[in-house]
């Protein structure tokens, strides 16, 4: 149906304004809204709603993330699981959503221990140990080493244990610019399991029957975090 | 693991195990944790859950920091919200909480997998606003004057509380052409000529489309804005 060239308010029909907004609207119902102070109020409304739906279903086709959660976890009831993975295959928002529930992220130790209040200290390998140091037990073929950072020092004594078995004792000492503290010493390395122990009433540690591989101690302090990185044994 | 000695020792001491076990590696544990996770969970014990609450609110903290949320205002109810999730999401399954987590380590992959979600779910929530204040900031007809600093964060809540309501009002729409119309313009972001196209047994032409949108929006407007204005 034809529509005349000069139009009323009254005229305008439902989606008009729509059709002025996507610039496919006639002349004379363009002109007309141009001119009309109330149409001009409703397209500030139509837009602002349009803005807002538009805002909040921003991925409402998506499972929610707890959906992606249970999914993940196989706490998801058949049905629904077969439903959000269906989903899942094929929305790439999705599909890296569940990647990172997979397979979270780790917090990095500096970042945990700032937010800790804990200071990390890393001590770092120094050039030849002095030849005063004594560490307990220390056998006379055990290969000395000292790490150092802002007057902490990890003695370090590796020694073979017993001959040609293939594993090393460590010992080690630690010393820190307010004496001795209560700690915890671990350590890691990809040879073998993580292994804890405590210092001692003197800072002492010792770990047996350690593997040939590269090491890292972490030494656990009540406001700081001492770490001694690549410990090569032997 | 002596099970039957641990299930006879009090939450404080469960705690007070767990503490001391959770500094160690894990093949030293000797079950406190789990044991008072398993309380939690399988006997509903309060005490065990505020005692859970405490022991791991630090390193669910540093979770969520690790999945870096867009924000680290709200890091703390982040956290707070991990652990209501770990909890609504397992308790009352009916299931022991052995059969399906053989031990602590699984229980704690999925506590940080709750975190994660919960991080997830404020990167949505982020991207709807984002995506408001883009739409309203493009718009100078649909623009307010610029918010001071103090007046951001509120203008965001108020702003999520919209769009919560407005998700709200979608889901009860319940005609469904007007459904359709709504999925396909502002989920698929399809124009009106492009839903005729697609879909020419549900509709004639576009401005058929156009009709049914311009209908939804003006009903839009009046719940959802008439009564309070964007932003």
């Amino acid at each position: 149906m034809s529509r005349p060239t000069e139009l009323s308010h009254e005229e305008l029909r439902e989606g008009d304004l729509l059709a002025f907004l996507d610039g496919l609207a006639a002349p004379a119902l363009a002109s007309h809204i141009v001119g009309c102070p109330g149409c001009q109020h409703e397209l500030v409304g139509l837009r602002q709603a349009e803005a807002l739906l538009s805002a909040a279903l921003v991925r409402a086709a998506c499972p929610a993330p707890e959906q992606l959660l249970l999914l993940q976890a196989g706490l998801l009831a058949a049905d629904a699981a077969r439903l959000v993975a269906a989903h899942a295959v094929s929305c790439a928002d999705c599909t890296a959503e569940l990647a990172l529930l997979a397979d979270p992220p780790q917090p990095s130790l500096p970042g945990r221990l700032a937010r800790a209040g804990v200071r990390l200290v890393r001590a770092l390998l120094q050039p030849a140990a002095p030849r005063a140091l004594a560490l307990r037990g220390g056998e006379p073929s055990a290969r000395r080493l000292v790490f150092a950072a802002e007057g902490y020092q990890i003695l370090v004594a590796v020694a073979p244990l017993p001959p040609r078995s293939g594993r090393y004792q460590i010992e080690g000492q630690l010393l820190t610019p307010i004496g001795t503290q209560p700690g915890l010493v671990r350590l890691s390395g990809s040879a073998q399991e993580e292994r804890a122990a405590d210092l001692d009433e003197l800072g002492f540690f010792a770990f047996d029957t350690v593997l040939p591989g590269a090491y890292a101690l972490d030494i656990e302090l009540a406001d700081a975090q001492v770490l001694a990185e690549l410990l090569e044994v032997p | 693991m002596a099970l039957p000695t641990m299930r006879q020792l009090s939450v404080d001491e469960v705690a007070a195990g767990c503490r001391d076990e959770a500094q160690r590696p894990r093949r030293d544990e000797a079950g406190y944790c789990f044991e008072l996770f398993r309380r939690a969970l399988d006997d509903g014990s309060q005490l065990a859950w505020q005692a859970l609450s405490t022991q791991y609110h630090v390193l669910i903290l540093d979770w969520v920091h690790a999945a870096r949320p867009s924000s680290s205002s709200d890091v703390d109810a982040a956290a707070r919200e991990a652990i209501e999730r770990f909890w609504r999401t397992l308790a009352g399954r009916g299931e022991p909480v052995a059969e399906r987590f053989p031990h602590i380590g699984a229980l704690l992959k999925y506590l940080q997998q709750c975190a994660v979600c919960t991080v997830l779910d404020r990167r949505r929530r982020e991207q709807r606003l984002a995506r408001l204040a883009g739409r309203l900031q493009s718009d100078a007809t649909l623009a307010l004057a610029t918010p001071g600093p103090e007046e951001l964060a509120v203008e965001a809540d108020e702003r999520a509380e919209q769009l919560r309501r407005a998700q709200g009002w979608v889901a009860a729409v319940s005609d469904p052409a007007e459904q359709r119309v709504i999925a396909l313009s502002f989920t698929e972001g399809l124009s009106p000529a492009e839903i005729a196209a697609r879909f020419p047994a549900e509709f004639a032409d576009a401005q058929a489309v156009r009709q049914l949108k311009e209908r939804v929006l003006r009903r839009a407007r009046r719940a959802l804005i008439d009564s309070g204005e964007v932003a």
